[in-house]
């Protein structure tokens, strides 16, 4: 039977094509269904990574630690898309990857090096379940954080743009874009986009969608930026009477993370290695700052469900401390031993409790993984993601 | 998907499809059941309609073969198609999933802007031939498309003028003349090429060339050309191609 199978194509094969299109009749039969949902979901929650330098999502059990997955996403078949920060819609399973085409990741022949042609980036969105992309969009190059409102509504993509962070002009020309989109219709609705700020990179957005929040390391500010009146509306403030413009900031606000309740953010500065505390409600830098003799770059942050307390993550020394948010003062620091967590790029806590810290590796080979006790901030597993991983989040139960 | 059940599941049309090729088989030009979605599919992949771009002078068939067998020593830089759906990843493992295989090369290949969708005629049309041309194993097709450029030894330009033949003639013509090419887009080989680089050394030239071959559009070079992986073009046939170019 195959084999005669086999001869009816090939012999359809010699066929003269036709030059009109005919009239044709639909496939009614199961086409494209072949492939199962391959993500075998845990118990409770489960955690993704964004594996930049190997175009990849790692799954893992946070519970367990378990590796559930390593799911290849992006569009480009050859080069490393770069899959770029996380953004997860848990009532509707959807979550949103950010791809930012990385620069270093080509291999270019003398061709390639003449041209430096500028790829934009692209945001999918996949389904949790199994991953796979639904809809797409072409967006500006670079995008550097991505987040999605509670409601649901409205995804909110910063661009950290070098190229037009050093060009030689004023600083209104050196500001880089936000972009922001209904999340429902991702493939259908042009993006809206402003600019904002000299490269804007952590952001948080307001509940309904309505205003957005940017940590913008080229400015030493932060942007407050009003989505919902045309043209936005930014009104940025200086983190501190030092802050800069001209491309070389004292404090480079790198990420922001909003406590639970909404009412105030910890902006993680790299340049003046502090966490600075910025009040969401009435656009105010608290006194009070984050700070420890000797600590690293301070990368993405994890508050308590309370808000009382705060897990930092800081990259040279590579350490995680927990801090007393009331009175910005560490309560215990633990610094990783050489090959144990090698860069931590951001702390998340899951819904039991524990705290999994995403380290970024060498970028080269795989990055890692840890649970930490909350307390004790001793480390319960740990295991390998994909190359160059800059974000771990936690979805589900579906 | 477990080898041949494509065709198990549906054993009534199978056989109807059978009998068809045994009946038409003096005359194989009359397309099975007209109008059907299977003759769709076939119309498919032989016409550049499978883009809806003006533009696109390719058919699927430009760049794959049905099986390794019916190339006909032609060196095609996609997979032969036949057993298509049960193979378990695409492009060398980069792509999870057949429809978004087939949308790779009609976006880079045949400037389609939107890609098909599973529910819509055209791709199901495709789904309903691969799905009778499937007596493969469910093993994915070894491709990995090359990284860095780096030079290859010298080769011979009478070998290189076989290759030529098979890999590089469809598209590109005659050597010198372009006669008979896809369209005025491919150039003329060397000449086209040779006048579009000159600011480049002539070493410069050589590692374009195998930038472009290699690489096709990607990795930043543009364009529509296929790459060809090493899978399907080894160093050495490149090197006497190289020779027969002048490069
Ligand atoms: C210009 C050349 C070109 C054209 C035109 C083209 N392809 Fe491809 N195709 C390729 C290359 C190169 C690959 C990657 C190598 C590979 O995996 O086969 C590929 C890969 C594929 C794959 C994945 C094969 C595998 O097992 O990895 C499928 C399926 C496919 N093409 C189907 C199609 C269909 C259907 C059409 C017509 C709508 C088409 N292609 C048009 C060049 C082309
Ligand atoms: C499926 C059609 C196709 C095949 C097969 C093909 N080419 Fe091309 N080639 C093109 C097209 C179209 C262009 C022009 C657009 C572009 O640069 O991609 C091109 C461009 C080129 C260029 C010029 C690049 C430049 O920047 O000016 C070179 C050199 C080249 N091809 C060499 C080859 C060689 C050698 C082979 C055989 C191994 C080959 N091509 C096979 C379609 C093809």
């Amino acid at each position: 039977m195959k084999g005669r199978n086999w001869l009816a194509v090939l012999a359809l094969a010699a066929c003269e094509p036709e030059t009109a299109e005919p009239a044709w009749q639909l496939y009614h039969g199961d086409a494209y269904s072949e492939a199962p949902a391959d993500i075998p979901w845990p118990a409770g929650e489960l955690a993704l990574t964004s594996d930049s330098g190997a175009d990849t999502l790692t799954a893992l059990n946070p519970l367990t630690g378990q590796r559930l997955a390593v799911v290849q996403v992006g569009r480009d078949p050859v080069a490393i898309d770069g899959p770029h920060h996380l953004a997860i819609d848990r009532a509707r399973g959807y979550v949103y990857v950010a791809l930012s085409y990385p620069a270093a990741a080509l291999t270019p022949g003398p061709h390639a090096a003449h041209g430096s042609s500028i790829r934009p980036g692209y945001v999918q969105k996949l389904r949790l379940n199994d991953l796979r992309s639904v809809a797409e969009r072409a967006i500006e190059a670079n995008p550097g954080d991505i987040a999605l409102s509670a409601d649901g509504s409205t995804l909110v993509i910063s661009h950290f743009d070098l190229a037009t962070a050093s060009k030689v002009g004023t600083v209104e020309q050196r500001r880089g874009r936000l972009t922001w989109l209904p999340a429902a219709n991702v493939g259908a609705v042009a993006p809206k986009t402003a600019q904002v700020c000299i490269l804007p990179h952590g952001l948080t957005v307001a509940a309904d969608g309505r205003r957005a929040w940017v940590a913008c390391y080229g400015e030493d500010v932060v942007a407050a930026v009003d989505l919902s009146v045309a043209p936005p509306a930014v009104v940025r403030t200086p983190l501190g009477p030092a802050a800069r413009s001209d491309g070389a900031p004292s404090y480079g606000p790198y990420s922001l993370v909003a406590d639970p309740s909404g009412q105030r953010a910890a902006v993680g500065c790299t340049e003046s290695r502090d966490l600075r505390f910025f009040d969401l409600q009435t656009g105010e830098v608290a006194k009070q700052r984050w700070a420890e003799p000797g600590a690293g770059a301070v990368y993405f942050a994890a508050w308590s469900a309370d808000g009382a307390k705060l897990w930092v993550p800081t990259q040279g020394p590579d350490a995680i401390h927990r801090v007393d948010a009331a009175t910005a003062k560490t309560e215990k620091t633990r610094t990783f031993v050489a090959g144990e967590c090698q860069k931590p790029h951001e702390v998340q806590r899951s819904q039991s409790g524990l705290l999994l810290v995403v380290c970024e590796g060498d970028h080269q080979g795989p990055g890692q993984v840890l649970a930490l006790d909350p307390q004790s901030l001793q480390t319960l597993w740990s295991v390998p993601t994909g190359a160059y991983p800059d974000r771990v989040a936690l979805a589900g139960p579906p | 998907m477990t080898p041949g059940l494509a065709v198990l599941r549906n054993p009534a049309r199978a056989w109807l499809l059978a009998a068809w090729a045994l009946v038409l088989s003096a005359c194989a030009c009359e397309p099975v059941a007209p109008g059907s979605a299977m003759a769709h599919g076939l119309w498919l992949r032989e016409h550049p309609q499978a883009s809806p771009s003006q533009s696109n002078f390719y058919t699927c068939s430009t760049c794959h073969a049905l099986t390794a067998a019916s190339a006909n020593a032609r060196i095609l830089p996609g997979a032969p198609l036949a057993g298509a759906i049960a193979r378990p990843s695409f492009w060398g493992g980069q792509v999870r999933d057949l429809l978004p295989a087939i949308n790779v090369c009609r976006f880079w290949f045949m400037d389609a802007k939107q890609p098909w969708l599973p529910e819509q005629a055209e791709a199901r049309a495709v789904w309903a031939w691969l799905e009778v041309a499937a007596p493969a194993l469910p093993e994915a097709v070894t491709w990995s498309a090359v990284g860095s450029i780096s030079d290859v030894p010298a080769g011979q330009a009478a070998a290189g003028a076989q290759v030529y033949q098979a890999a590089c003639a469809n598209c590109h013509g005659k050597l010198h003349s372009g006669s008979g090419r896809i369209s005025k887009q491919a150039p003329i080989l060397p000449e086209e090429f040779l006048a579009e680089h000159q600011e480049y050394s002539p070493q410069d030239r050589r590692l374009i060339g195998i930038e472009k071959v290699r690489h096709g559009p990607f990795l930043g070079y543009g364009g529509r050309m296929p790459p060809f992986a090493r899978q399907v073009l080894s160093d050495a046939q490149l090197a006497d191609l190289l020779a027969y170019l002048g490069l």
